[in-house]
């Protein structure tokens, strides 16, 4: 009898709870709970001190907004945040300190001082950036160094290295900001520094691509940065890359715009690259599909690009191990998920230093491996044609 | 006195279908409760990437909307599927500093808070998933019951339970932790 009671009184108690949760959030207020549930109000106080601390600072909203709706003729894709790796931030503050005694020694001797015009900022900023890709094209020599300059606003962006294999560009660069700003101030300006509308040559349209921007401190007021893109046309194999470089969205303002033209140049031969499109496809227990659309093979990685066609609106996650041909499975693959409307893509991009004969594909579904749904996928460049 | 018209998330949607630039209410109505989202799972130096993410996802991918679920469970389950990649890679990529960077900005944040929410938190991790997973929708990302109940695909009564549930662990937790930090504040007067 008393357990039926207290059982009703519990039902009762979460239905008056429950309705007090059936409004948003926001519009709830502590003391409702207060009233009705006195014996939650620590808790709920708790969860709202908690929630205060999880808040994003004001910045936040403002930088993101800015990377969501910066239009420079294209749509910038979300690439991940590349972060400097510990070791090569040990590196570049040996580089700067080496750099520091040479100015040193700059003022002493003239001849020192005339070599030093021609010292890089930074040596290479790739190496700075943890994207095993062009690691490995930098140690392949397929990265063309550089030394354009621009000064806006008083500070100075100097491109030191580009990559290009076709379809991606990297364009790796130094930001030095004015002494007189402070380091969040420099950080700020350095994050706000755009190098957008690119043009080739002598056309005036703009090139579509996707892309991302990221910039990391070196030192105080120096910091390195990667522009990063995907672009969606054909290119030359040779070209000067035209871009603006401005501080903010304002390109109007010639103080805060300038230019730089940068040699772009695929520093691979034809027969290094090719594009296969194997004719395969897998279909999951669940119905989900997936399709091997195309693999990209470069000196320096390799692509493989997938299509997911699910048989229904219902949410699937699915994933994939990816093996070598001798089994071992392979860990750096980079993998990026992107949709639109002609359907899910997923792209996994593995750097390679030398390549296997094939790749073979492990899916799962919610965790579960179907092993007798992997596929193989051959990277024989002589098995298809470019 | 002024009136406010509520929101209409799928009028938004409506428009910036026809209009990118029409995603800008979007974005701003539910940017605080993403990123709490994955501030509470990842801690907040890599929630801002992820938001940035789930919204790059969610405009590219808003034509494939159907609207046969609320915006918001849309937006959450995208938010999901970006935490489980980000998962997968760091498992995919177990880069020792990466991680060491991860671990060392958790600890730095949770350093900063109060003993009392520490025990907030350590009794939210010791709920069961799913429980954890309804009180961290309800209070961090604010969702309706409705919401939390369509994002974690479970009926609506089943979802109030577990919140009744899971508030009065937590209010366990806490006051068991409280009698025994009492106790052990008047031993140590004693002494």
């Amino acid at each position: 009898m008393n357990g039926d009671r207290r059982k009703t009184a519990s039902f009762e108690q979460t239905e008056q709870l429950a309705k007090q949760m059936m409004k948003p959030r926001t519009d709830l207020q502590s003391d409702d709970l207060e009233r009705e549930f006195p014996g939650f109000i620590e808790v709920v106080q708790g969860l709202e001190r908690e929630r205060e601390a999880l808040s994003p600072d004001p910045g936040t909203r403002e930088r993101i907004r800015q990377t969501l709706f910066e239009t420079a003729g294209t749509t910038k894709a979300p690439v991940r945040q590349r972060r400097v790796a510990r070791k090569w931030m040990f590196a570049a503050t040996a580089a700067c300190f080496f750099f520091v005694i040479l100015i040193a020694a700059g003022f002493s001797s003239p001849t020192m001082a005339e070599k030093l015009k021609s010292i890089p900022l930074i040596r290479s900023v790739f190496s700075l950036f943890k994207d095993e890709t062009l690691h490995i094209a930098g140690e392949k020599g397929l990265v063309t160094p550089t030394s354009q300059s621009v000064t806006v606003n008083g500070i100075t962006v100097t491109v030191n290295e580009v990559f290009y294999d076709g379809s991606r560009i990297d364009i790796g660069y130094a930001i030095q900001v004015p002494e007189a700003a402070s380091e969040t101030e420099a950080l700020n300006i350095a994050r706000n520094i755009k190098i957008w509308e690119f043009t080739v040559d002598d056309s005036d349209k703009p090139v579509p691509y996707k892309g991302s921007q990221d910039v990391e401190r070196v030192d105080k007021n120096l910091f390195a940065g990667m522009k990063h893109m995907e672009v969606t046309v054909p290119l030359p194999d040779k070209f000067t890359f035209h871009a603006k470089v401005s501080v903010g969205d304002d390109l109007s303002d010639p103080k805060t715009t300038g230019q730089l033209d940068i040699p772009v140049v695929k520093q691979m031969k034809p027969e290094d690259s090719a594009e296969l499109s194997p004719d395969i496809s897998q279909t999951m227990q669940s119905g989900y599909v997936f399709e091997v659309e195309s693999v990209t093979l470069t000196p320096a990685s390799t692509t493989i690009l997938l299509k997911e066609i699910p048989p229904d609106d219902k949410p699937y996650d699915p994933a994939y191990r990816l093996l070598n041909d001798k089994g071992e499975a392979i860990e750096e693959a980079e993998e990026t998920l992107t949709w639109d409307e002609k359907g899910i893509w997923r792209r996994f991009v593995i750097p390679l230093r030398e390549r296997p004969e094939s790749v073979k594909l492990i899916p799962s579904m919610n965790g579960v491996e179907e092993t007798n749904k992997a596929v193989v996928i051959p990277l024989k460049a002589d098995s298809q044609n470019k | 006195m002024e009136e406010s018209t509520p929101f209409d998330p799928a009028y938004w949607v409506s428009r910036a279908k026809r209009k990118r630039e029409d995603f800008a209410p979007l974005y701003d109505f539910y940017f605080e409760r993403i990123y709490r989202y994955f501030a509470f799972k990842v801690g907040r130096s890599h929630a801002e990437d992820l938001t940035q993410l789930t919204f790059m996802k969610a405009l590219n991918g808003l034509s494939s909307y159907r609207e046969e679920s609320l915006f918001s469970t849309w937006l959450f389950q995208i938010a999901k599927r970006v935490l489980l990649d980000e998962n997968r890679r760091l498992r995919r990529r177990p880069k020792e500093t990466e991680l060491d960077i991860i671990q060392t900005e958790l600890l730095e944040g949770h350093a900063e808070r109060t003993a009392i929410q520490l025990d907030l938190l350590s009794a939210l991790q010791q709920l069961p998933e799913t429980e954890r997973e309804i009180i961290m929708l309800r209070f961090f990302a604010d969702c309706t019951l409705v919401e939390v109940a369509q994002i974690l695909e479970m009926g609506e009564s089943a979802v109030k339970n577990r919140l009744y549930r899971a508030l009065e662990k937590l209010k366990g937790k806490l006051r068991g932790w409280g009698d025994m930090n009492e106790r052990r504040q008047e031993k140590n007067s004693f002494v």
